[in-house]
């Protein structure tokens, strides 16, 4: 899917696809490596929300939402929360340590196969290793997954 | 002659810099920098391929352990014009666009000093500046693919110069990363971290600071006792000791502060700093870099100016550096304990809150103000490489501790020293106290300061406390001094002053004209004395109406 590079998730990865930026930091952001076709992983969200730490071409950068927004990635992740039925295997749990502990409970680690079996407004009904569960819409948001 | 120096564990981003400037046709060489690092990391680079491939001087270098260095200086003198440059092309079409346009361009006699190749290209790429100056703006724009053309081909440069690749694994740098950039932990850490220079500077500094204070005191009374005439004994003593002397009393602090500064920078904190903070800041329309510098302003804001030379973009240090004298300095604080004891007695430490809040709010809001009158209110960006963690060298951190807190030095030794005896001449001079010229002008600008209510021994020790802010206590006792018979000059000033106006008076020195030493590198680092003059005027209303708001309020309480 293309998202924003402001609406990435911590860990995740993609392409850059388009970007529309502004003239006065767009001579500088090439410099830096935003050009079309670049891989981004957004590394790190600072602690009010914003800026981000994105890499790319092996560093690190800092971009603020206001200048993220403007350059579209193409991510084969979402988050599961927003997955249609079928089959998908996680990329990364967005989460603390106590999360991916319930989550490995589960199966449900990085690498794996889920399958969402129904995706409801109050929870989604997904089925690993032949077992049946229930995520909430907050758990499912944090599961990071991309199609097989 | 141009060097560009290149990082070697990055070396695509740095030849995209080289590119640009190759663009300009001059004479470049490429040092490749931090090989030390790169070897570590499994890089090998090889110099006379890259060399080959870019057509100029390619120098391997490593300024932490010197490696490369004497070389770089034999091939800077020896090669003064570089042979042939490298020609990359773009695609067809761009590439009959920019012939077009740069033979356009040569055409142009007010542009002959440009080369018609690099004008084109900047055109293309919807330049601001080259569109001002050719008049010419490209029906589209190009910038995307001319920067992934340079990249497509700096791949093809680095694939047969650069061996090896960079190995991924356990990662110290993320792991610290981890915690310093952590959502709670990173917080916590910049309070402590911040908190921790505080303490040292002042720490160290104060016993440093006494041992200085009492050295000048013994100077002068040496030479006191030793100076015939009782003009030249009381210019030498009271006018450049004493004047220098309050200035000098700094110097620990603000070395402490800039080796501090210097391991923050220098191991690559700083910029993290700024990033944990930035949000706090965007709403000020400034970024978490200007926070750091306006932090240290609550030491002394001659260092918070000088520490905005890291700060990238030239419109926010601008207004960083004109907001950062109304953070209350060090050097206001002795004003505001002796006023506030004298008057307020036990409630002191709450005015002298207030007047910390008071600052805070005035530097928020100024910093709004001042991007809107000079800047149209455009919001700062913020983007910012995070450097790998270095250990911080010895060497490189007392450099950078000398060479900013040199400057300050050297205005203690010149501006410092001039204003300390121009305003001694004005004190001593035709009669020492309420006779003197400094009194005068006191008494000549009291009209001014009739709605505040200030009296001419206020105004003239304002005059005086434009030198440095701590000369306002030095100067309020003396001329209260000379009335007193009998008691101190606090006791008098108890009498003649009232509570409002001696409140409006400590705000009035919080947000009036920043001290000379202030204003001295606000010229030399915005290079223009356009700002000092902005500094002076706006600050002197802005200290006038609150100053004035405040006695009004006071004195319908």
């Amino acid at each position: 899917m293309v998202v924003p590079l402001s609406r990435m998730c911590e860990g995740e990865k993609g392409k850059i696809s388009r970007l529309e930026l502004p003239v006065e930091v767009r001579e500088r952001l090439c410099g830096l490596g935003f050009v079309n076709g670049e891989e981004v992983e957004l590394v790190k969200i600072a602690p009010f929300g914003d800026p981000k730490v994105f890499r790319i071409k092996g560093t690190n950068v800092t971009l603020r939402n206001d200048i993220a927004m403007w350059i579209l990635v193409e991510t084969s992740s979402i988050p599961l929360s927003s997955a249609q039925p079928g089959e998908y295997l996680v990329s990364l749990i967005n989460g603390g340590w106590g999360l991916k502990e319930r989550m490995r409970q589960y199966s449900i680690q990085e690498g794996a196969t889920v399958k969402v079996v129904e995706n409801s407004i109050r929870r989604i009904e997904v089925e690993v290793h032949g077992k049946t569960l229930f995520l909430s819409r907050g758990q499912a948001f944090r599961v990071i997954v991309r199609e097989r | 002659m141009v060097v560009v120096i290149g990082d070697a564990i990055n070396l695509e981003r740095s030849l995209y810099l080289l590119l640009q400037v190759l663009e300009l046709r001059g004479d470049v060489v490429l040092a490749v920098n931090a090989v030390d690092e790169a070897r570590k990391a499994g890089l090998e680079i090889d110099k006379n391929e890259l060399g080959k491939q870019l057509g100029i001087p390619v120098v391997i270098t490593s300024a932490a352990t010197g490696e490369g260095i004497e070389e770089l200086k034999e091939v800077l003198v020896k090669s003064a014009r570089s042979s042939s440059h490298i020609h990359y092309l773009f695609s067809e079409e761009i590439e009959e666009k920019i012939e077009a346009l740069a033979g356009r361009f040569r055409l142009v006699p007010a542009l002959s000093e440009f080369d018609g190749r690099w004008l084109a290209i900047k055109s293309l790429e919807h330049d601001n500046g080259v569109e001002k100056l050719t008049g010419f703006k490209a029906e589209k724009d190009f910038s995307s693919e001319l920067a992934e053309t340079r990249y497509r081909y700096i791949k093809r440069v680095l694939s047969t110069s650069v061996k090896g690749k960079e190995k991924h694994g356990w990662d110290l740098s993320e792991a610290i990363d981890h915690v310093i950039t952590h959502r709670v932990l990173g917080i916590f850490v910049f309070l402590s971290v911040i908190y921790i220079v505080f303490q040292l500077t002042f720490t160290i500094s104060g016993p440093l600071s006494l041992l200085i204070e009492s050295g000048l005191e013994s100077l002068g009374s040496f030479l006191g006792n030793s100076i015939g005439p009782d003009w030249l004994r009381s210019l030498v003593v009271d006018g450049i000791i004493g004047g220098v002397g309050a200035i000098l009393v700094f110097v620990p602090n603000i070395f402490i502060l800039f080796m501090a500064l210097g391991v923050l920078e220098e191991s690559g904190y700083l910029p993290r700093a700024a990033f944990v903070i930035d949000r706090l800041m965007y709403s000020m329309k400034l970024s978490g870099r200007s926070f750091i510098s306006m932090l240290l302003g609550f030491g002394c804001n001659v260092s918070s100016i000088m520490s905005t030379r890291s700060i990238s973009e030239p419109k926010e240090r601008i207004v960083t550096i004109l907001v950062s004298p109304f953070i209350s300095c060090s050097a206001r604080l002795p004003v505001f304990l002796l006023i506030a004891g004298t008057f307020f007695g036990t409630k002191g430490g709450v005015v002298v809150f207030f007047l910390y809040l008071l600052s805070i709010v005035v530097t928020v809001l100024s910093a709004l103000i001042i991007n809107r009158l000079l800047f149209k209110g455009e919001p700062s960006t913020m983007i910012m490489e995070l450097p790998r963690y270095r250990k911080p060298r010895v060497s490189s951190i007392m450099f950078y501790t000398w060479n900013k807190g040199r400057h300050f030095l050297e205005k203690a030794g010149t501006i410092i020293l001039g204003a300390s005896v121009v305003i001694w001449m004005l004190s001593y001079f035709p009669a020492e106290g309420s006779q003197s010229y400094a009194a005068m002008i006191g008494r000549a600008l009291e009209p001014l300061f009739i709605p505040l209510g200030f009296s001419w021994e206020m105004i003239s020790s304002l005059v005086f406390g434009v030198a440095a802010k701590e000369v306002i206590v030095s100067s309020l006792t003396t001329f209260y001094g000379n009335y007193a018979v009998m008691g101190s000059a606090m006791e008098v000033m108890r009498v003649a002053i009232s509570p409002a106006t001696a409140f409006s008076f400590l705000v009035f020195v919080l947000l009036y004209v920043p001290c000379l030493p202030t204003l001295a590198v606000t010229k030399n680092e915005t290079g223009s004395y356009r700002y000092v003059f902005f500094s002076v005027i706006y600050s002197l209303a802005v200290a006038y109406s609150v100053a004035l708001a405040v006695r009004v309020i006071g004195g319908l309480l």
